[in-house]
């Protein structure tokens, strides 16, 4: 029958008919319904013969479907009823297996709770997509600097000069305030200044009042919840007056907001108007110069970042023709995770996108091991199996089937690992955060993602661990099996597993490298001559008043316990960069970022610092307010090889009035290089000036009474100084520049261990097989006179020959991914040779134990066992 | 006692109308005559099925005779127990009609 392309039915239907009929010659359905179709369209014509396929197609699809899933659901019983006898028969397998892939799910659990808090910082305002912070660019010839504080006069500029800004507000946390209501204060050490656009554009829920003009009146302060409460208890705090310390003027509550939630990156107890800061930092808010304040601003939606930040670079040059600066907007959203910038906020937990690279990776490659594990013991079991699957193949089954049946049993596997793994992370959670330093809950009803995203993993795992398994069992020949030829494991199964063992050694090498390098960094660091001595150092702050420095320091070093003190800036606080400089010598295209201290008499002494040449600023020169002392970094930067009686010309801010003020000094000695910052950085040319007149001082105090001498500071403190003293010790702080590489330390080693365990626990499992699948050999051996230790040496052999190579690969891979780490310091230890000789000397313990372990079991065995059934 | 249902009743009695010619195709055309139903192929099929299980129907391979140089279909045919079974059912069926008035219902 010549095919007719007018006479033949839909297509679309043809197909469906050939999808769920399979070919059976007598009751050929296609051939019938083609046959049939081919009367109507002569009878009917084109469209009542059509519909009549198609009815006829429909009416049958409900039965076949029907029949289908009625018959799956019988298969299904029958499947699960063989997986859950499999699981109970071999108990300790099955506990391996379902541990080692509940270890990397928890692991991946951790990681998700993790990166999605991490990831939804300040997600939670209305305006999230629209709203940037203005960074500043300085170029010198020996940086790039990227400030986050911009001019004063930059936000209102931004919006009057281009339609695309439609909102902008300056915003600082201040520390160190003392506020007051009704005779009780509290020293507020994160009090934030905005403008009143600030509730407008960020999402700060209010409690009381209205966020629109909250912070119009120029003594209003809006208060968190938990400050109201502390003040006002249950009253409302609405309109009444409380003192700030260093404000003449009572404010009023206008507002009462929500706590800042941890997710947010500015932190604030209370917010005060931007314009009160005229009245007390003298701060401008028309200057081109002053950049004390972050500046944020809203783009109108729909606006491109990019284009807006080509508009705006020059905008500082526009206005102020010395500025070297260049603006551009960072989104809201990059700030937690991608900002490197200088002159940031102190006070909020900064997080890095390299962080989040770093433990995801690890999270999936312990899952990854996980699943190699059970991947690699499945297959080596497939003897068990064997006999099942060839009679199954012989009753009928198709390869289809039997592959839906070994995946469907790695996947039951998976989700009893599942909820073994979520037991797992509620019983780690509280000590996950501390580690972290976060908040995590584990709670379904908040997030329906985070279920969602738990069965990903979940069902994502059992395939990827059944499916090798799946195709190797659902491939087996019934023949070989059935007649029993010497069918014995797999042929090439034992190279895959081979390859599998010596993967998991490697990433297990890697990784305890890589925590011994990251510990012998970190024990570097400590031991580090930073060029100073910060031990037994009190830090006071009173940053802005203090009456009577004279008389307190003389007092204070009456005590016998307190060695010296020094005003001024102390080395592990963050100095800011200025770039106009001049010196004696300087070329046209020499330019430099500098960074000036201030310091008094007593600076070198109380930090133990040694000048290189020249000498310090000391009593016995009255000039020495015209002089300058500069670090070894500055004098080589600067070219000058006899810095001694050069003169220099700066820039400088003057700290009370914000003005800047140009001076000229003369170098009269050149310090010894020491770091003002972290070992992250290098050291920064820096200029030492006089200024006896700052509040904040460091105190070198007798390593023996300390709790007496603070006591005595205390005292001494609360007589000359109105508001409440607090202190600090310098080395603990500067043990919190490397908190971020402790906490990469101690994430590592708990991998590293997790790690072994998982490794542990595969090569466990198939050494045991193994052993058991040698049992006869054994046996054998055994009788014709080896020793048990020759039978364990013999049989270890081979995993030996898997660590040696396992060692080769690793060793490389983890130089050269240690080495980038390292890179990231400038003061780095180096990779040394204990690292990969410890970390070898244990990969093969743990192989040789595991196996010998096993081994011993195994050839403890009677002889006579093993062999009587031959 | 066999008894057959009210379709099988239908397509054995097209087949025995088809005499020679009863293949699925002219089978479902010929119940479309008899009744009018547009029965769906795939029941017909299972029915023919079972019934061939059960014994009552005689295959035989052919071509079919308007079609040139087609491929081979089954005819069927009624077998003895076929038969059997139908006049069975005959008999069942003018049992239960037994003395029921002619038209039970006027009207549409």
């Amino acid at each position: 029958m010549k095919k007719n392309n007018k006479n033949n039915p839909p297509v679309l239907a043809g197909r469906l008919v050939k999808l769920f009929s399979q070919y059976d010659e007598e009751f050929d359905l296609q051939k019938t319904l083609h046959e049939l179709y081919f009367y109507k369209y002569k009878t009917d014509g084109k469209m009542r013969a059509s519909l009549w396929y198609w009815r006829q197609i429909l009416y049958s699809l409900p039965k076949y479907y029907y029949s289908k899933f009625f018959w799956s659901f019988i298969m299904f019983k029958n499947y699960l009823k063989i997986t859950l006898r499999n699981i109970i028969k071999h108990k300790g397998y099955s506990f391996i297996n379902i541990s080692g892939l509940a270890v990397g799910l928890a692991c991946c659990i951790l990681m998700l709770l993790w990166i999605h808090n991490e990831l939804s910082f300040d997600r939670f305002h209305k305006n999230t997509d629209e709203l940037y912070r203005v960074i500043s660019k300085v170029q010198t010839s020996n940086e790039v600097t990227h400030t986050v504080r911009s001019a004063n006069a930059s936000g209102p500029a931004l919006v009057s000069q281009y339609p695309e800004v439609i909102n902008f507000t300056r915003y600082q946390c201040f520390m160190g305030q003392s506020i007051e209501y009704e005779g009780e204060s509290y020293l507020c050490n994160n009090f934030g200044i905005a403008d009143p656009s600030f509730f407008r554009m960020f999402s700060f829920p209010f409690i009381k009042g209205d966020p629109n003009n909250a912070l119009s009146e120029k003594f209003s302060i809006v208060l968190t919840e938990s400050m109201a409460k502390k003040f006002f208890g249950d009253e409302d705090p609405m309109g009444k007056t409380m003192f700030i310390q260093i404000s003449r003027n009572p404010f009023t509550v206008t507002g009462v907001i929500k706590d800042v939630p941890e997710t947010s990156h500015m932190y604030f107890e209370c917010v005060m108007p931007f314009i009160v800061c005229k009245d007390w930092f003298h701060a401008d808010p028309e200057s081109w110069k002053l950049t004390m304040y972050y500046t944020y601003i809203q783009l109108r939606k729909g606006s491109r970042p990019e284009e807006v930040n080509s508009k705006i670079s020059g905008i500082i040059k526009e206005h102020d023709e010395t500025a070297t600066a260049e603006i551009y907007l960072q989104s809201i959203k990059d700030v937690h995770l991608r900002s490197n910038f200088t002159g940031d906020l102190r006070n909020y937990k900064k997080g890095d996108i390299k962080y989040i690279y770093i433990y995801s990776i690890t999270a999936l490659s312990i899952l990854l091991i996980a699943c190699i594990n059970f991947m690699n013991l499945s297959t080596a079991r497939s003897t068990r199996r064997a006999k099942e699957v060839g009679l199954r193949k012989v009753i009928g089954a198709y390869k289809k089937n039997l592959l839906t049946q070994f995946l469907g049993e790695s996947i039951l596997q998976s989700v009893f690992a599942l909820f073994l793994a979520v037991f797992l992370v509620i019983i780690i959670l509280p000590t996950f955060n501390n580690l972290t330093n976060k908040d995590l809950v584990f709670n379904f009803s908040i997030d329906p993602l985070l279920i969602a995203g738990c069965f990903a993993i979940t069902i994502f795992t059992g395939i990827i661990s059944g499916i090798y398994p799946a195709f190797f069992l659902s491939g087996l020949k019934p023949v070989n099996i059935l007649r029993n030829f010497g069918f014995k494991g797999s042929r090439g199964g034992v190279f895959f597993r081979k390859l599998i063992v010596v993967f998991q050694f490697v990433l297990s090498v890697i990784l305890i490298s890589g925590t011994l390098i990251v510990f012998e960094q970190l024990d570097y660091i400590k031991n580090r001559s930073l060029g100073y001595d910060s031990s037994n150092i009190v830090n006071v702050s009173g940053y802005l008043f203090w009456r009577s420095p004279e008389v307190v320091t003389n007092e204070l070093l009456s005590n016998p316990n307190i060695i010296s003190i020094s005003h001024g800036i102390a080395p592990g606080y963050p100095l800011r960069g200025y770039s106009s400089i001049e010196w004696e010598g300087k070329s046209l295209d020499q330019d430099i970022t500098y960074y000036p201290a201030y310091v008094d008499y007593s600076y070198l002494e109380t930090f133990d610092m040694r000048m290189s040449m020249g000498r310090f600023f000391s009593r016995e020169f009255a000039a020495d307010e015209n002089n300058l002392v500069i670090n070894e970094t500055a004098a080589r930067v600067m070219g000058l090889e006899n810095p001694i009686g050069t003169k220099i010309k700066y820039e400088i801010q003057d700290m009370g009035t914000g003005r800047f003020d140009e001076t000229e000094k003369i170098v009269i000695g050149v310090i010894k290089d020491f770091h003002q910052s972290s070992l992250h950085n290098s050291i920064e040319p820096m200029i030492f000036v006089l200024n006896t007149q700052l509040p904040f001082v460091s105190i070198k105090i007798r390593p023996d009474n300390t709790s007496e001498t603070l006591a005595f500071l205390e005292d001494t403190w609360n007589k000359y100084v109105d508001y409440p003293y607090t202190y600090s010790f310098l080395d603990e702080k500067i043990e919190k520049f490397y908190t971020n590489d402790q906490k990469t330390g101690s994430v590592f080693s708990y991998f590293s261990i997790l790690t072994i365990f998982i490794s542990c626990l595969g090569l466990f499992g198939l050494a045991s097989y193994t052993a058991e699948q040698r049992k006869k050999e054994i046996g054998i051996r055994k009788v014709l006179g080896s020793s048990i230790t020759g039978i364990t040496l013999m049989l270890s052999k081979e995993s030996v020959k898997s660590v040696t190579l396992s060692l080769i690969i690793a060793y490389p891979v983890t130089w050269f991914i240690m080495s980038k780490w390292l890179n990231g310091f400038a003061y780095r230890t180096n990779i040394g040779i204990m690292v990969f000789l410890i970390s070898g000397f244990l990969a093969f313990a743990i192989a040789l134990l595991a196996v010998s372990f096993q081994v011993i079991k195994a050839a403890s065995v009677n002889p006579v066992e093993t062999i009587k059934n031959e | 006692m066999k008894s057959l249902t009210v379709f099988e009743e239908t397509v054995l009695l097209a087949i025995y109308r088809l005499k020679e010619n009863a293949y699925s195709v002219t089978i479902h055309q010929k119940i479309f005559e008899m009744t009018g139903k547009d029965v769906i192929v795939g029941t017909l099929f299972n029915t023919l099925k079972q019934m061939d299980r059960k014994g009552y129907l005689d295959k035989k391979k052919g071509k079919p005779l308007h079609e040139k140089g087609s491929k081979n279909v089954m005819f069927y045919s009624i077998s003895v127990e076929g038969f059997k079974a139908l006049e069975q059912t005959r008999k069942m069926n003018e049992k239960i009609w037994e003395e029921i008035p002619k038209v039970l219902y006027t009207g549409r």
